[in-house]
Formats: C-alpha cells, sequence, structure tokens
C-alpha cells in the first residue's frame, strides 16, 4: 500500500502489528472531520431569527448543508489522505536559506494550495448561498429599469478573491510553520479530553488568522483591487464568449467596467461577511488539522508483543513507526508491574529484549554524540583555515613561507590525521586516496524503495529525481545486482549535485547570495536536532530501565553495563555543553542571532532541552545507584564530569 | 527535661478524645525542644541541663540557628543578582520605546489594568460580578498570611543540607547548612523582577540544584550553576562518593540563572509539585481551576481542569502515579498521572489542606480548614483506577492542659498545618490561633500497616520573643503598625480566615492570647534523612529551627 510509505516498511512486524489500527485511526479522522465540516456549517447558516421559531431544528436536516458538508469533507478529505501519504514526524530542515526556499517552493505546497482552494470555492459558495439576502450573491448586476450590459459585482469578486487568498496564505503559512509535522505531546491524556483542549485552540487561531489575512488582503485589494476587478471581468466575458461560440448560443454579454480610482474600498458588510467565510474556512482546517494530530500522536492502544515493537525500534530515523514504536516502549516502561518486569526477563530461547533496547537507545545517544563532535570539528577545522588565510600574508612578510607550519600539503595532512574515519568516510567518496587506507569495503547495502536519509539534507526535492523513475531504475537494478547501489542512482545523485554546487555558486556572487548560501547556526541545530523527540525518548527509555534495575534486574545485566551507558550519557552532554558554550556557528556572524543575543534569550532551544534531559537523566541514575557509584570506573574525562554530579554540583 | 514517654498504643485513646493528657506532658513556656531520641522528646531549660548530655552520647547533631530580619536590605533589590535580566537594561538604548512595549512587565501591567477595568464594569453592571472576587480571596488571605512573618516558606534540597527560604520581601536566600554560608551573600537574595508575591519553592526531587519558585504570574526556575571542581584523579580511582563537598565555597562560587515559565491568563500561582522523576512541574492558581503541567526540560505547558475554583495544593504520590489537587472550596481532585483522568473527591467539612502520601503511595491523609479531623484515605485499586475511601479519622480536639510548671495552656483545635515526614513514620500538626498553647507543634508516631495507627510523642516548643523585637500586636503580627484603630477592638484571625464567608462571618479570637510566643508558619521535613527525621519549622519572628527526631 502506498500509505505504507510513511509509516514505514510493511515487511516490519511491528508495522504490520500496527497498520490496522492506523487505518482504523485514518477512518476516525475522516468521519471527525465530516462531522466538522457540517456543524460549522450548520453553525455558520444560522441566523438570529431562526431561534424564533424552529428555524434552528429545519436547518438542522436542510439538504443543503448536507451535500456541501460531504463534498467540503470529501476535499479536505484528500489533504488529509495526502497528510496520511507524506506523515512527517521529523523535522524538515535545510542548512541554508536558499535551500530552505528550493524545499519551501515543492509539489507538495503547489497540492495542498491546490486542495484547499477548491475547498474554500466550495465553503465560500456554501456560505454566499446562505446568506443571500444580506449579501448580493448574483455576479452580474444589472441597470434598474432597462435592457443593458450588466456590472460585475464587485463585492462578489472581493469575497471570493478572499477566499481563494486564505487557501493560499493558509498553506503557505502550514508550510513554513511546518504544521504537518506531528508534535507529540508530553502528556498523553485520553482523545476526546484532547480533542476537547485543542477546539478552542483552533477556534482561536482561525480567529487570529483570519484577522491578520483580512488585513493583509483587504490592504492589498485597496492598491491592487481595481486591476484584479478588471482581470476578473475579462475573464469572465472571455469565459462567456468561449462558452456561447461553444454552445453556438448568441453573442457574449458585455460588462461595464466602472472607471474610477484605483483605491478600492470595501463597504463594511462585505468586509464582516468575508471575515466570516475566511473564519469558517480556518476554523474547518485548523479543527481537522488537530484533530488529526490528537488521533496520530496517540500512543497505540493495542497490546503488542515486545519483540514486535522492540522491532520498531531500528526502523531508518524519521518514519513514523519508529516514533510510535519508541512511545509505545515508553509507555510500557512508565507502568510498574508484569509490563516492565518482562523486560528484564533473560530466555534462552530469545536475544535478551532488554539488550537491544540498550543497544538501540545508546546507538542513538551516540549518534548525536558523533554528529555533535563532528561538526565542532569541522567549524575548528574551518576556524583554523581562516586562521590560516589571515596569518599568511603576514608570514609572506616575514618570510617564514618555508616553515612546515604553513606548509599547504602538511596541513592539509594534519587535517586529515584529526580527522577521524567516519568522518572521511562522510566526507569523501568511496575510493577516494583521502579515505583511510584502515576503513574496510564499504558493505553491501539492501536495496530500499527511497533515497537515503542522509542524502535527503544534501539537496532538496525540486532537485530529487521523481519517485517513479527512481522505482524503475531500482526495479532493473535489483534484477542485475541486487546486493548494490544501482550506479545509475548515483550518476544522478552526483548530477543533482553539480546543479546545486553551480546554482549556489553562481548565486554566491553577490551579497544578497552569500546571505542566501550561508549556513546558518540555528539551520544548523535544527538540522542536528531534527529527530528531537526520538533522542529524548530514546534517553528517557534507558534511564527507566537503569533506574528499575536496582529491584528488577536480577541477572545484573544492567549493572555490568552501566559503565558503558553512563559513558555514553556523558559523552552526550560534553558535546551539547561544548556546542552550547562554543558554537560553530559564531553568533557574531548572524545578524539574526546577535539581535537575539541581545534581548538575552536562549535561542538554542533543542540543546539546551536535551541538556536539560540529560541532566535529569543523570540524576535519576544517581539517586537510585548512589550507594554502589563508588565501585564505578569511567574514563577520566567522564569521571570528572560525573563526579560533579555526585556532589550534587552539576 | 524529658517528656513522659507513651506508653503502648495510643491511636484508639486519641480517637475517642478521652485521655491525651496522660500520656504525654506539655513542655513549660521556658523550655525550647531540642530533638527526639528512642521516642521522647528532650526539652531543655538551660546550658547545663542534663539532656544536652544524653543529646551528646546519641550523637545528635546541632543544628545552626537561622533568623532572618523582618526588612532585608533594599539594596538587593536593586542590585539584582540574576543574570536573567530580560528588562530593557541589555536592550539597546536605540529602541527604549520598543523595548518597554516588548517587556513583559508592559504587558502584564496592561492586562492587570484591562482586567481592572472590566471587573469594574462588571461591577457596577452586574452584581454577580464579585465572584471573581471570591475566587481571588483565598489568594490575597494566603499572601496577607505570608506577609506577617518574615519567613514565608522554605523547601530543603533532596540531598543535601541545604536549605531555600523565601523572604517576605520576594527574595529567595539560600542556606548550606553544613557549610554554614548563603547563597548568594547576606542581605543579598535571589530576586527578579518577575518574582513577585512568591507563595511557594520546591527543589527539584533529584538532586539538581534547580529551584522552582512559584511566583504571582509563572514560576521562577532558578538553577545553580558552579565552577569546575577540581578533580585530578585518574580514570582508575574510584569516585569520591563519601566525602561531598560544600555546595557553595570561596574557591568554585556558584552562579544563578532564571528561567520564566508562564501561561498567559494563568496567574496568581499558589502552589508547585515536581513529578517523582524530575521531568514534570505541576502549577496551580489561586484563582483558576486548570491545573498546568510544565514538562521543564522542553518548557511545554499543558493544562488539565475539573470545576473548581482554584488550587490551594498540589502533591504528587511518591510513585508518581497520582497527583492530588486540594481545591479552595471542599474539594479533592486526585488525578491518575498516565491517561490524566481525573476523580473528585468532596470533603464536607472543610477546605482540604496540608495533603501528605503515605511512602507506599497507597495511602493519603488530609487537615481541613475550620476541623480539627486528620482524614485518611485508601487507593483501592492500582493505577489507572480511581477507587478511593476514607479508612480512618484522626481527632485533636482542643483540650486545656497544664505544664509541669503550672501553666495552662490550649492544646489541639483546628489544625493549621501538618507534615508527614517522607519516611512515613513521624507526623508534625500546627494549630489554629494565637492563645497560649497554639505555639506548639504536635508530634505523632504513624504506623501505617495494616491500618494507620497515630502514637502521640508529645509538643515541641520552639523560641520566644526577643525582649528587644516589637512585641505582636493585634492580629498578631508584631510588625503591622499599620492596622486601624477600630480592628484593634476585635482581632481577627488571618491566617486562614474562611474567604467563603463574609468577613463578619469571621470568628473573634480571644485578646488573651496576644502574649503567645511565636507560632509556626510553616513545618517541613528533610526528604532524606539518615538517622531519623529532620522536622524544620519556621517560626513567627523569622527564626527557622530544626529539631532531629533520632528513631529508627
Amino acid at each position: 500500500m502506498s500509505l505504507l510509505h510513511s509509516w514505514g516498511p510493511s515487511s516490519n512486524p511491528f508495522v504490520e502489528a500496527i497498520t490496522p489500527e492506523l487505518y482504523n485511526r485514518l477512518a476516525s479522522v475522516l468521519w471527525a472531520t465530516f462531522i466538522v465540516v457540517y456543524t460549522l456549517l450548520y453553525t455558520w447558516s444560522l441566523s438570529l431569527g431562526d431561534f424564533v421559531g424552529f428555524g434552528w431544528l429545519r436547518k438542522l436536516f436542510q439538504p443543503t448543508t448536507w451535500f456541501f458538508s460531504f463534498v467540503a469533507s470529501l476535499l479536505i478529505g484528500v489533504l488529509v489522505w495526502r497528510r496520511v501519504q507524506n506523515l512527517q514526524v521529523r523535522r524538515r530542515v535545510q542548512r541554508t536559506r536558499f535551500l530552505a526556499l528550493l524545499d519551501f517552493l515543492n509539489g507538495q505546497l503547489l497540492a495542498s494550495a491546490l486542495w484547499h482552494s477548491a475547498s474554500s470555492v466550495i465553503l465560500g459558495y456554501f456560505y454566499l448561498r446562505q446568506k443571500q439576502s444580506r449579501v448580493k450573491s448574483d455576479w452580474f448586476l444589472y441597470p434598474e429599469g432597462k435592457y443593458g450590459a450588466p456590472e460585475l459585482n464587485e463585492n462578489l469578486v472581493f469575497i471570493a478573491g478572499y477566499c481563494l487568498f486564505v487557501a493560499l496564505a493558509y498553506a503557505g503559512y502550514r508550510r513554513y510553520a511546518e504544521r504537518d509535522q506531528l508534535a507529540f505531546p508530553p502528556i498523553q491524556r485520553g482523545l476526546h479530553w484532547r480533542i476537547r483542549a485543542r477546539l478552542p485552540v483552533s477556534l482561536s487561531t482561525a480567529v487570529s488568522l483570519g484577522t491578520i489575512f483580512l488585513a493583509v488582503y483587504n490592504s492589498l485589494y485597496l492598491i491592487c483591487g481595481f486591476s484584479l476587478y478588471k482581470i476578473a471581468a475579462a475573464s469572465i466575458v472571455r469565459i462567456g464568449n468561449f462558452a456561447a461560440t461553444f454552445g453556438n448560443k448568441s453573442a457574449p454579454i458585455g460588462l461595464i467596467i466602472h472607471e474610477g480610482s484605483w483605491l478600492r474600498w470595501i463597504g463594511l458588510r462585505s468586509l464582516l461577511h468575508s471575515y466570516l467565510t475566511g473564519m469558517l474556512l480556518l476554523a474547518i482546517w485548523e479543527a481537522v488539522d488537530h484533530i488529526f494530530e490528537v488521533f496520530f500522536t496517540a500512543p497505540i492502544r493495542k497490546d503488542i508483543p515486545r519483540s514486535t515493537v522492540l522491532t520498531g525500534l531500528n526502523l531508518p530515523t524519521g518514519q513514523y513507526a519508529q516514533y510510535l514504536a519508541w512511545l509505545t516502549l515508553k509507555g510500557q516502561l512508565e507502568c510498574r508491574g508484569q509490563s516492565r518486569q518482562s523486560i528484564f526477563t533473560v530466555r534462552n530461547d530469545e536475544p535478551s529484549p532488554l539488550k537491544a533496547v540498550l543497544a538501540s537507545s545508546m546507538s542513538i545517544v551516540d549518534r548525536l554524540s558523533e554528529s555533535l563532535e563532528v561538526e565542532q570539528k569541522k567549524s575548528k577545522d574551518r576556524r583554523e583555515q581562516e586562521d590560516a588565510k589571515r596569518i599568511k600574508p603576514i608570514a609572506a612578510a616575514s618570510g617564514i613561507t618555508g616553515s612546515s607550519v604553513f606548509s599547504p600539503q602538511k596541513r592539509k595532512q594534519a587535517i586529515l590525521d584529526v580527522v577521524s574515519d567516519k568522518v572521511k568516510e562522510f566526507v569523501f567518496q568511496p575510493g577516494s586516496p583521502a579515505r583511510s587506507p584502515k576503513v574496510p569495503p564499504e558493505p553491501p547495502k539492501v536495496l530500499q524503495d527511497r533515497w537515503p536519509q542522509e542524502q535527503h539534507r544534501e539537496y532538496p526535492a525540486l532537485l530529487r529525481p521523481p519517485r517513479q523513475h527512481l522505482d524503475a531504475q531500482q526495479t532493473a537494478g535489483s534484477t542485475a545486482q541486487s546486493q548494490s547501489i544501482p550506479v545509475s542512482l548515483k550518476d544522478r545523485r552526483a548530477t543533482g549535485q553539480e546543479v546545486l554546487a553551480n546554482l549556489q555558486q553562481w548565486i554566491a556572487r553577490w551579497k544578497w547570495g552569500k546571505w542566501l548560501v550561508a549556513e546558518t547556526l540555528d539551520r544548523q541545530t535544527k538540522d542536528l536536532f531534527a529527530d528531537f523527540q526520538v533522542q529524548v525518548w530514546a534517553i528517557q527509555v534507558l534511564i527507566s530501565i537503569v533506574v528499575a534495575s536496582p529491584t528488577e534486574d536480577r541477572f545484573g545485566i544492567v549493572s555490568d553495563e552501566l559503565d558503558t551507558i553512563l559513558e555514553c550519557l556523558l559523552r552526550c552532554q560534553l558535546g551539547l555543553e561544548t556546542r552550547l558554550a562554543d558554537p560553530p556557528v559564531k553568533p557574531d556572524e548572524d545578524p539574526w542571532i546577535r539581535n537575539q543575543l541581545g534581548d538575552n534569550q536562549l535561542l538554542f532551544r533543542e540543546p539546551y532541552a536535551l541538556l536539560q534531559v540529560m541532566q535529569n537523566s543523570l540524576y535519576r541514575v544517581v539517586t537510585a545507584w548512589y550507594e554502589t557509584l563508588g565501585q564505578r570506573k569511567l574514563q577520566p574525562r567522564y569521571a570528572r564530569k560525573f563526579q560533579r554530579y555526585l556532589d550534587f554540583r552539576e | 527535661m524529658r517528656a513522659a514517654s507513651p506508653g503502648g498504643t495510643f491511636a484508639n485513646d486519641v480517637q475517642s478524645g478521652k485521655t491525651e493528657s496522660t500520656k504525654c506532658s506539655l513542655p513549660d513556656p521556658d523550655e525550647v525542644t531540642l530533638c527526639e531520641l528512642n521516642g521522647a522528646l528532650e526539652n531543655i531549660k538551660s546550658n547545663d541541663d542534663p539532656a544536652l548530655e544524653r543529646f551528646a552520647k546519641a550523637g545528635g547533631i546541632l543544628y545552626p540557628s537561622i533568623k532572618l530580619p523582618y526588612e532585608v536590605d533594599d539594596a538587593s533589590r536593586t542590585s539584582s543578582h540574576s543574570y536573567a535580566n530580560w528588562s530593557s537594561k541589555t536592550r539597546s538604548s536605540v529602541y527604549p520605546i520598543i523595548s518597554h512595549i516588548t517587556s513583559l512587565d508592559f504587558w502584564i501591567a496592561t492586562q492587570a489594568h484591562l482586567k481592572a477595568i472590566a471587573e469594574n464594569a462588571c461591577r457596577l453592571m452586574n452584581g454577580k460580578a464579585n465572584i471573581q472576587l471570591q475566587h481571588m480571596e483565598y489568594y490575597t488571605t494566603l499572601l496577607q498570611d505570608m506577609q506577617r512573618a518574615p519567613v514565608r516558606t522554605l523547601a530543603w534540597h533532596h540531598s543535601r543540607q541545604v536549605l531555600a527560604i523565601v523572604h517576605r520581601q520576594d527574595s529567595v536566600h539560600i542556606y548550606d547548612v553544613v557549610a554554614e554560608r548563603w547563597f548568594p551573600r547576606p542581605t543579598l537574595g535571589l530576586n527578579h523582577p518577575y518574582q513577585r508575591d512568591v507563595t511557594c519553592a520546591v527543589w527539584n526531587p533529584h538532586g539538581a540544584p534547580v529551584l522552582a519558585v512559584g511566583s504571582k504570574y509563572g514560576v521562577c526556575l532558578w538553577r545553580l550553576l558552579f565552577e569546575q571542581t577540581g578533580f585530578q584523579q585518574g580514570g582508575d580511582a574510584n569516585f569520591d562518593r563519601d566525602t561531598v563537598p560544600a555546595l557553595f565555597d570561596e574557591v568554585h562560587p556558584g552562579y544563578a540563572w532564571m528561567n520564566f515559565l508562564r501561561v498567559p491568563g494563568f496567574e496568581s500561582i499558589t502552589t508547585l509539585a515536581w513529578s517523582p522523576d524530575g521531568q514534570f512541574l505541576a502549577m496551580g492558581s489561586g484563582t483558576n481551576s486548570a491545573i498546568i503541567i510544565w514538562d521543564v526540560a522542553a518548557e511545554v505547558p499543558t493544562s488539565i481542569s475539573r470545576p473548581c475554583k482554584g488550587t490551594a495544593e498540589l502533591k504528587w504520590s511518591p510513585d508518581g502515579m497520582f497527583l492530588i489537587q486540594a481545591c479552595t472550596t471542599h474539594r479533592l481532585i486526585i488525578w491518575e498521572t498516565r491517561t490524566w483522568e481525573g476523580k473528585s473527591l468532596p470533603t464536607h467539612h472543610g477546605r482540604p489542606h496540608s495533603v501528605c502520601w503515605m511512602p507506599d503511595s497507597k495511602m493519603f491523609m488530609f487537615a481541613m480548614e475550620g476541623s480539627d479531623q486528620i482524614s485518611v484515605w485508601q487507593m483501592n485499586s492500582p493505577p489507572p483506577h480511581l477507587e478511593c475511601k476514607d479508612v480512618y479519622t484522626l481527632p485533636v480536639p482542643m483540650r486545656i492542659s497544664r505544664t509541669s510548671a503550672g501553666t495552662m495552656l490550649k492544646v489541639g483545635g483546628v489544625i493549621k498545618r501538618m507534615s508527614f515526614d517522607p519516611t512515613g513514620e513521624r507526623l508534625a500538626l500546627a494549630f489554629e490561633g494565637d492563645h497560649l498553647g497554639a505555639e506548639l507543634i504536635y508530634l505523632l508516631a504513624v504506623r501505617t500497616r495494616p491500618l494507620p495507627k497515630f502514637q502521640p510523642l508529645g509538643y515541641i516548643r520552639g523560641p520566644k520573643w526577643n525582649p528587644r523585637e516589637p512585641q505582636p500586636q493585634p492580629p498578631r503580627s508584631p510588625y503591622r503598625q499599620e492596622v486601624d484603630a477600630p480592628e484593634r477592638g476585635h482581632t481577627r484571625i488571618t491566617t486562614t480566615s474562611n474567604w467563603e464567608a463574609s468577613p463578619q462571618n469571621q470568628r473573634p479570637v480571644e485578646r488573651s492570647g496576644n502574649n503567645a510566643p511565636p507560632l509556626p508558619m510553616a513545618l517541613g521535613f528533610h526528604p532524606q534523612f539518615g538517622r531519623g527525621a529532620l522536622l524544620t519549622v519556621v517560626w513567627e519572628n523569622g527564626k527557622i529551627g530544626c529539631v532531629p527526631l533520632y528513631f529508627g
């Protein structure tokens, strides 16, 4: 099924186990969408007069409301369906503004704008139909008492334009604010509680967004309204001409356009109805968005065997099923009793689940530590290079160019020596002489029906080949050599990178271009912590096990591994502290950060939050294991750090 | 002088309220309680009292006497010690107006003004508009009560012998009892413009030097930072676990950083409670029925609510599975912390306060305003079920008793404060009123299995007024000079007045009691005390006394 792409590979047992529940959730969201749409349309169709008699009851069963609810729900359902297909749990970050811009303007934005526009047209039409007595809903206003060319109803042009504007602006806002990314709440309450809590939020967001959008649209209409009106009139005439020609009817109608002032003022009544229409649209979209998030961020209620849950932990990063696996495991470990004790049970016929969880958690923490260290090292090298550039002219002037310190060859060698094998593997292509000879040959990788995760961040979706093309290539490749990455795929990747590199070089010739292609600290930070939620859960799961182990781990597995666990956590903490103390991109280099620092605000949300989690976790270890920590032996730098925990000074 | 050792089980006697006076004697007015040794309280009269020798032989530790003045130096408030001064100081002088408008102070002030205008308008238009004011009454009464004494509240660090003391002028002072050192230095304190009307302070439960302070508009989360210690040993060396250095010393100075956690519209914070795992911080308001659960690391708030007017107290169960919300109405709400389902328990006799959990998280007890009874409730089923029932009621009626020196005292009666030792073996009670005898703290031994049993151990007596200091005036505070003349005629209880009743219905207090020694204002036990329990009492005169209870 195509939906499984976003949930995780269908061959994974955990994905297989949760799939029925996820389909149920999707069905629930679609039902809820219809209920929301119907409720809001019904509410908007009411007027004060309906409460005098039984008008409110009659409107409850009005076929028009049901029909429009159904059609609008279908259109919004497509949006829901698309969101499920591209379910995003990981932050989508590009390292430069230029890449972010390219990533922003992709097909998803276009599709989102299209479906939002379609639903806005339907809902706007429904609203105007309901308010026929208050708003002149005829497109053509004929002069009274005589036959003549009609005038295009400007109020309707304004309202219709506003509906489309709201749709486009909302689609852009969602994309910009990454509203498609699921935000798992720290506290998991029941579904109906969460929906009840979210609905007022969606209404207030609708009000505030509606106000902003109307203000912007009204300002734009004030200036460009006349052009818009003329374009609309011309389009209608052409459509009329075309329809008349096609239908072999009489001559097309002509439209009167009053050549008034270019400043277009709109009456209060139209403004009010535009505002209400916009609010209706936004309230529906927001409510559906919140309901979707409530359903899809809930933990799995079904009892899934522990071994099945563990298979979900090691899914590729960014998969929805991986997040659910961590969430489920965290929930199981948080409650005392059989559920938690079972993880400490060792059976001869199957691998220890405890070891599997420890390994998965520590691998995530280690990966983060490694990324932090690599970034720090890269930044250090960059600074050294910049320093060397600055020193070089001075050295040349003073006649010490021949010294070994400033020799480029030696310097390059020195850098290569400093950089770890993993970094070289990351930076240089396989087969490159710059790679260490100690690096073992790359093992054959199993073909995947998607690009490797690391490559995603290298260039935006616009420059990626279409999925069908990839699939075709991979299918062809799999028959020929099923255990290696197809050559053509790598070629294409190189082409994409080349195009991108050339484009960036071209842009960087200008000052604004440099600003666009510069790597910023906040983007770099977001990129490093794109999997922030899983990183936090991994640490919390790890610590739950360690804290419970003194009483529940009868085989002493955790006790044996405690040194490694502590070193793993302390390494990550040191990496985070180094990054916060000495960021790779200095705040002075980024005016935005400089301004923020002027306010003494905390900038780096994720590393700081992760540091808090880490400190709290390590203190929990200290509290649980305090009596036996005196026998532990850690590496000196970690021991020094850990001593501060034992002194309660960290 | 040694108090008479109680003999046998006393629970039934206490419950019937018959023979309490025969079981434990009262300390004389010129005595002071030193400690508890083997189930008996040791009181001393002078420096050569034999109780001191017994105390020394038992390896007792004398805790330093801490006393805070009524007014701290005003200079401390201007030279802020915080490193998170977000106000206009740090902003460029080019944008003074913008910085003023964007500052939180401005918005808070604006919001308060608008609210006041709206309230006044409502009051004019609708007689029922004073509902909100009724909600406010608990909060204002609490603040008035706290404002009487120099110290508002205190909190023990969970792993160190370090106290956080909140002064009535909203500054927080941290005192290392072992090193006998203040942080910041005396007369200064942790201050910040956002730290106003402080009502509570709690340390992180896992030993991290993080202190949450509840103020009017939110939580000030103070993080103490220390420079690197000189751990010079190699990797093979074991950790130095036995010689934990003092938290504050000259070599490694500390700093403080404050984060301000605020939810717009959620004001008048009255209580804070950390979850046992240190991940969440619950925050309650005296004027709002909701409680906010903060994910402290991510700084994400979540609001949960059930109908009630406000929150007086929040208490997390030791296993973290339940959270009790004591409302400002006659109601307790118990929350299950996985699904966050809540159950409302009516407390018909009065507003619940001083909620205490037993260490096994299976029972909890609380006192009620205007009542001389302690209710013990039991959780009948494990989470996520919320079935609980009232299993025991302990009455502590007021009685007149005579000390060995012949002084007549009124002890017992309406419970004002209650504190339960984390080991679950000692319970301390302070009583309402300002009569002679209200200054005594009632100490009970507790056994919880199979059913709770309470055994009185005696009364703890604290310090006396310093003759050179101002003597207490009605309504009780010795420092209050601005009492109106008509009010002098009839004193009223300001400690826990009934905010739901009109001021006319508040009960008068006998004037004869105005000469009573300093009353206990707050009680607390150290969370981890090796040899029993360490009771800490904040007295009305600003003194903080520690009474070690050696048992077990």
